[in-house]
């Protein structure tokens, strides 16, 4: 069913509406008939195909928490003809999420962490992260249009809490004694490009 | 007071080569600028070191010794320092507020930058062939362990610290042995007993860092 559901998509009909997503590589979900044909539907059920994921409509924005299924609730009808000045302001507000989420993801990782002894690439890592959480913040600040950014940081971050999660899987072998040469190169790529466009300075230029 | 008259090369222990690196300026949350180093040892290890170079000797070290700095001590030595009360004071940060890590990592990057860059130095070495004898880093162990074990040298041990020393603490003695050089230590665990290791034969000699203030 959850096929079907990635590759179909149901026309805007007084009786069948859909989701449509605005995040690349977010698959679409349904959500169930209008059944008396008010256009207003309060509760109604959608299955979602990814956890963490925002979806609109021309009733609404949903969230998504998991994927379950999840009780939306959306506005009357009326406001389709405002449909595009929503979707702009949807994309903004998309946006913000995502950073949002990567910055509570960020603050778990470096929780996470805090439990391996102190070494070079424990300091590192959680430095690193925290000067990308920095990063995402003056980003939502400043409302630059450039999302390139965004997207090496979130990168960044999923490779850092793939690292976490692997290396917890052989706990007898030293987080302090791992090459982690590759992250810090990575970092500090980040570093330069945060630089580069004027979102924040480089780590040495930051004080407390 | 120290003697180095007939030493081509003298040893340094981790705590040493730390305070060799262990300088740098952080400003803090009103703008002052707060020095980060580890007084009295930095200023005392510094000029330990000029006077060496000035009297054209070498300081070494072991890989061994020198890698767990790189991957383990330097952070650990950071994390302690930003964990004192007056250096958290002159920061202005408040009891209890978390050392911001992305500042401890700025400190430990640029610091691991001085020690990278300390092994091109012509006046420092890096042994990376020592490796010391298995059966003398296990009698140096039981040394260690029989001494502790004895009720009146006891106390003479560091309170809440392992009574045996790491195995590359061991190896810079027994280095001290095998090489015929002094071992400069600022370790309790090494120096304090240092008559003992050198009457059982398990170093040559040990001096304080302390001992450095002043040297003939």
């Amino acid at each position: 069913m959850l096929n079907e559901l990635r590759n179909t998509e149901a026309k805007l009909t007084e009786k069948s509406y859909y989701w449509k997503h605005l995040l690349p590589g977010f698959p679409i979900a349904f959500a169930e008939e209008d059944i008396d044909n008010t256009g207003i539907i309060s509760g109604t059920r959608v299955l979602f195909t990814e956890p963490q994921s925002t979806y609109f409509s021309p009733w609404g924005v949903g969230r998504s928490f998991s994927t379950e299924v999840v009780f939306i609730r959306v506005s009357s009808m009326s406001v389709m003809p405002s449909f595009i000045r929503r979707k702009q302001e949807s994309k903004i507000d998309i946006l913000k999420d995502k950073i949002q989420y990567y910055i509570n993801y960020i603050e778990d990782i470096i929780d996470d962490m805090e439990q391996f002894e102190v070494s070079y690439n424990r300091t590192m890592m959680r430095g690193a992260l925290r000067y990308c959480s920095i990063a995402l913040k003056a980003f939502a600040e400043k409302k630059l249009q450039d999302e390139s950014i965004i997207n090496r940081i979130s990168s960044f971050v999923q490779k850092s809490r793939n690292l976490y999660q692997q290396h917890r899987k052989y706990p007898d072998n030293p987080f302090s004694r791992l090459d982690l040469q590759y992250f810090e190169d990575l970092f500090e790529s980040i570093e330069e490009a945060c630089h580069q466009i004027g979102l924040l300075p480089k780590l040495e230029n930051l004080s407390l | 007071m120290a003697s180095f008259t007939g030493y081509k090369k003298v040893i340094y222990d981790a705590n040493c080569i730390i305070y060799l690196c262990f300088k740098t300026e952080e400003q803090g949350k009103s703008g002052n600028l707060v020095v980060i180093d580890s007084p009295p040892f930095t200023e005392l290890t510094r000029r330990l070191t000029e006077y060496l170079k000035t009297y054209n000797k070498i300081v070494c070290t072991l890989k061994l010794v020198f890698d767990e700095i790189a991957s383990l001590n330097l952070a650990e030595a950071v994390k302690e320092r930003t964990s004192d009360q007056d250096i958290r004071d002159a920061l202005g940060l408040s009891r209890g507020e978390i050392f911001p890590e992305h500042i401890e990592y700025k400190i430990v990057r640029n610091m691991k930058k001085k020690l990278i860059k300390l092994q091109y130095e012509e006046w420092f070495e890096i042994d990376p062939n020592y490796l010391a004898n298995p059966q003398s880093i296990s009698e140096v162990r039981n040394f260690f362990r029989a001494m502790f074990n004895n009720p009146t040298i006891q106390p003479r041990f560091k309170p809440h610290k392992p009574p045996i020393p790491s195995r590359p603490d061991i190896s810079l003695i027994l280095y001290s042995r095998d090489t015929l050089f002094p071992l400069i230590s600022n370790d309790r665990h090494i120096y304090e007993f240092k008559e003992e290791l050198a009457n059982s034969n398990y170093t040559h000699k040990i001096i304080p860092l302390q001992e450095c203030n002043s040297i003939e």
